[in-house]
């Protein structure tokens, strides 16, 4: 899990490494809201990501909620095969998730 | 009987008909995924139309060995000879249940068991399935709405609602909505609680039992409703009219004047999530329940518009009557409107002529079916006979869409299955003797339909030992069927098979060798107006060809005048005519014979078979038939003219008369009889 701040942006990098399950959601929440309480802007890359449950789903969607209440720009980036398969099983439409 | 219940029974017959016809395919070609779907769809298609009318011991029996094929067509299991056994064996039970009639309670339990033991669990192997859970179902396709709330945590308990997902998938056409109202944003979120919840609408004909058994570990914690809100019973016109509806309909409104409006207007989805008083998922799950009813309805909808109507036979035969009645009073007004000379009247004539033409067309198109449906059914016929005699037999048909009408092939399955059996009894070698004469060890057996003239001919084709003409003359002879003296063709010697008692099968068989057949077979073909020919060559097959007219109700005929009265022949059997003087034609009948074409053939003259009275016309018409691929002579006064007949059965006072197979009406009112050919050759 690493993060940096994106040059041409501005926003925050937030990459969150190779699992997004329940098992490393908590570990996830805090990182974010770190790079939040830094800056207001945040970019999510998706591209390490090689194992996603309904858990690391959700982490997703409750952060561009709170991005939408907060006027945040939320942006997840270079989704993974493993997070989209798991977006379309759970009914989510990966290009309103993935921006 | 209800007649809705008449036309299911109906129906299931043929899907059962069709169902063993694949399972014979796929027997032959287990890896044929066309032939497994179509297998799959024949049972879910008797069980679905079982349960509508209330035929419960179909619907759960039919169900587990659905399921078993279903397993099949996702490549779980593979089709082994054990399952095509049990799944004929199974049609026939099914078949019962059709009749009401109690199926064979032992049977059926050992099929269940089989079935419930052959499916296999997730990693590939064998497990029991309790029977009641395979043979358990609900029947009709429903849709239904899906409230899935898990419990916060369930990430914890291990279930992925992913799983869930895929399970409910499975059981018919899912749409899968989340919902994410109730996730908090991140600051506040307990990321190892689940928030979200799901709609989910499914078509499906598992019933709602097969959705609660997805949630079945879940279900104390979860917030689960199940609605079905669409279902086959709901009838499709049942939606009321819009009022821009309305307006079109009472011409208040123009179509366009109402497009125009519509589409500057914002949909009320739209509406809704611009005014902020609605997550669009919200209304994404609205239109989608909306879209899965409408698609439910015009689906069925356009499944009552394709379906042909059922109508009774009987109906069918009574139409066809009455078309005769028509042709017979149309030919009277012809008649009269020549005599009269009115040129109006003749007109008027010629159009009823054309339109009664029209009109007996159709009427016989109505009766005539494909012979492939008698065909398959033979399927069975050889594959339990061959397996019963320790044969191997393949069977192969050509033109099973070649039309016959309806009486003809119900008439045809005795003879059939006659010589079917012969064919695999005494033709087909056993595989031994087979591979010994340098044949495959696997037998042939062709049944063909083509088209000739007003006729169809039918083939059954075996690559067996052929006739053995010494032995039928043999038998013949010690029979006393033929003299001992008495030289025949081979053509001839073949043909004695079809006389009555006549069987040179070594042992007698509880398939066939009792002589009782191949007699049957020829005067059920004659009945039809038909013929039948054999042709064999030792060691390496026969042939028997079978002469059907297309339909037995209107025929075309050679009206001829036998001392002033009106006979038909057949037009079909006809081969020639030829004048004979008076001095040819009296040679003729005291040698009854005549030369056709440098050959020596029977001769009859119809005054002498009829006992006609009255001085004989200076010049006689003979009119040569074929009938059973031989060619006879018929000796009559006078060729009136070929005619569109409608045959009449005869009253039952008259039905110990051999010489006549039926009778018409003329268009003057005369009655004419129709000359029985073969009866007459048989008789004299």
């Amino acid at each position: 899990m690493k993060s940096e701040s994106s040059k041409d942006t501005e926003a925050r990098l937030f990459n969150p490494g190779e699992k997004m399950t329940v098992n490393h959601v908590s570990e996830i929440r805090d990182n974010i809201l770190t790079l939040l309480s830094e800056k207001k802007d945040l970019k999510v890359d998706l591209s390490d990501v090689r194992e996603c449950d309904t858990a690391g789903i959700q982490i997703l969607v409750s952060l561009k909620i709170y991005g939408n209440q907060q006027g945040n720009t939320i942006s997840i980036v270079n989704e993974t095969e493993p997070v989209t398969n798991e977006a379309l099983a759970l009914g989510f439409n990966p290009e309103e998730l993935f921006i | 009987m209800d007649s809705f219940k008449q036309t299911f029974i109906e129906e299931a017959y043929e899907r059962l008909s069709e169902l063993e016809s694949s399972l014979m395919e796929l027997e032959n070609n287990p890896h044929d995924m066309e032939m497994i779907g179509s297998v799959f769809r024949a049972m879910h298609t008797i069980k679905g139309s079982g349960g509508m009318f209330g035929f419960d011991d179909i619907v759960s029996f039919t169900h587990g060995i659905e399921t078993v094929f279903d397993y099949i067509r996702e490549g779980k299991i593979p089709v082994t000879k054990e399952i095509i056994t049990n799944t004929l064996s199974a049609c026939d039970q099914i078949r019962l249940m059709v009749e009401e009639e109690s199926a064979d309670k032992t049977t059926v339990d050992k099929l269940v068991n089989f079935f419930s033991e052959i499916l296999p669990d997730e990693s590939g192997d064998k497990k029991t399935q309790a029977p009641e859970n395979l043979f358990d179902t609900q029947q009709r396709e429903a849709s239904y709405r899906i409230r899935f709330k898990p419990p916060h945590e369930i990430f914890a308990t291990g279930i992925r609602p992913r799983l869930l997902m895929d399970e409910l998938k499975e059981l018919g056409e899912a749409k899968i909505i989340p919902q994410p109202d109730a996730v908090p944003p991140i600051d506040e979120l307990d990321p190892e609680s689940c928030y979200l919840y799901w709609d989910i609408f499914l078509r499906t004909s598992m019933g709602e039992n097969a959705i609660k058994d997805v949630f079945i570990f879940i279900e104390d914690e979860s917030e689960i409703s199940i609605t079905e809100i669409d279902s086959e019973d709901t009838d499709y016109d049942e939606e009321c009219k819009k009022l821009g509806e309305i307006l079109i309909e009472k011409k208040d409104l123009a179509a366009e004047d109402l497009n125009n409006v519509l589409s500057k207007q914002k949909r009320l989805g739209e509406l809704l999530v611009d005014s902020s008083v609605i997550d669009h998922r919200k209304i994404e799950s609205a239109l989608e329940e909306q879209k899965q009813i409408k698609q439910n309805r015009e689906k069925r909808k356009n499944q009552v518009k394709l379906t042909s109507i059922r109508v009774g036979s009987e109906k069918l035969d009574s139409l066809v009557d009455l078309v005769g009645e028509l042709v017979t009073m149309q030919a009277r007004l012809k008649q009269y409107a020549a005599m009269d000379g009115s040129k109006e009247l003749k007109s008027i004539s010629e159009e009823a002529e054309r339109l009664t033409a029209d009109l007996r067309d159709n009427a016989m198109s109505m009766r005539m079916l494909p012979i492939g449906t008698t065909f398959n059914k033979f399927k069975r016929l050889v594959r339990d006979l061959s397996e019963s005699l320790g044969k191997d037999v393949e069977l192969a048909t050509e033109g099973g869409d070649t039309e016959l009408d309806k009486t003809v092939i119900e008439s045809l399955d005795d003879p059939m299955v006659h010589i079917i059996r012969n064919c695999i009894d005494h033709g087909i070698e056993s595989p031994d003797d087979r591979e010994k004469a340098g044949k495959a060890r696997q037998g042939k057996v062709n049944l063909s339909a083509t088209h000739s003239g007003d006729s169809v001919i039918i083939k059954i084709t075996d690559d067996g030992a052929g006739l053995d003409s010494e032995a039928i003359l043999a038998k013949a002879r010690s029979r006393g069927i033929i003299g001992p003296e008495t030289e025949l063709t081979e053509k001839e010697i073949f043909s004695l098979i079809f006389e009555p008692g006549f069987s040179t099968a070594k042992e007698i068989t509880d398939v066939s060798g009792r002589g009782v057949g191949m007699d049957v077979v020829r005067k059920n073909l004659e009945n039809l107006r038909g013929s039948v020919d054999i042709e064999s060559k030792k060691g390496r097959g026969t042939c028997i060809s079978l002469k059907l007219p297309l339909t037995l109700a209107i025929i075309d005929g050679l009206l001829v005048d036998i001392g002033r009265e009106y006979y038909v022949i057949p037009l079909s059997t006809v081969e020639k005519c030829v004048e004979l003087t008076r001095k040819e034609a009296d040679l003729a009948r005291e040698r009854s014979i005549m030369n056709y074409m440098g050959k020596a053939v029977p001769y009859l003259n119809m005054r002498d078979i009829f006992e006609t009275p009255g001085d004989r016309p200076e010049i006689e018409k003979v009119v040569f038939n074929e009938v059973n691929g031989e060619i006879v002579g018929l000796g009559v006064d006078r060729l009136v003219g070929q005619s569109q007949i409608v045959i009449k059965k005869m009253s039952k006072v008259y039905e110990d008369i051999k010489n006549f197979s039926g009778a018409t009406v003329l268009g003057d009112g005369t009655v004419a009889l129709v000359i029985d050919i073969p009866q007459i050759f048989d008789q004299h």
